[in-house]
């Protein structure tokens, strides 16, 4: 068996799915926000809220239209458009999508982030394991 | 990152769960906003003096398995 290494633990929330605090970065001149974001390796890319993306400067207008849909059914449309998140100090170049759908969570996704990236689950003992590499 | 909201979200679970559906903002030890739009909560905490607000929706509490939206 080969041994794993990582970098950095989370400690996940009581009774809780993996909820991990990120960082959005957007358009230099703008604020980031925090948020925490449920790590989905089933999601196909990192989703959002388009709320994040109108404080962060970004313009979905101008972004690729998506249809996104989850799955139990529920179906929305979404702009993908460039932004930065951050996970414990590192920022990676996510091609995310926005959407005005009624999401539950935000979602980390594997396109940009788990593929570029190692992840550990305890969940049982309440920790998470990331790397910023694959 | 965030270490202190965090903490503060696993000692204020009862609180928190109260909140199901709605937008919060915590900043270090303290809930500094909450209501239905990201938008009036994100400008609270600007008027607070944030720099960086931690806001996010407080998912529902479901009985029914969740396997994506």
């Amino acid at each position: 068996m080969p041994t794993v290494f990582y970098q950095h633990t989370f400690q996940l929330l009581p009774n809780s799915r993996p909820l991990i605090p990120i960082r959005l970065h957007g358009r230099p001149g703008f604020q980031p926000i925090d948020t925490l974001a449920l790590l989905d390796s089933g999601a196909d890319r990192c989703v959002f809220s388009d709320a994040f993306a109108v404080r962060l400067g970004l313009d979905l207008s101008g972004g690729r239209d998506v249809p996104i849909k989850g799955a139990t059914g529920g179906h929305y449309s979404a702009r993908i458009v460039p932004v930065t998140v951050e996970l414990a100090g590192t920022a990676f170049q996510c091609h995310a999508a926005f959407t005005s759908g009624n999401l539950p969570y935000s979602f980390v996704g594997r396109e940009d982030v788990f593929d570029k990236s190692r992840w550990g689950f305890q969940l049982g003992n309440g920790l998470i394991y990331f790397h910023p590499q694959p | 990152m965030r270490e202190t909201e965090i903490q503060w979200l696993n000692q204020h679970a009862a609180e928190v769960e109260r909140l199901q559906g709605k937008w919060i903002t915590i900043e270090g030890d303290k809930l500094i906003a909450e209501g239905d739009s990201f938008d009036a909560v994100y400008e609270a905490a600007r008027k607070m003096g944030v720099q960086i607000p931690f806001i996010f929706l407080v998912p529902p509490n479901e009985d029914a398995i969740f396997v994506g939206f």
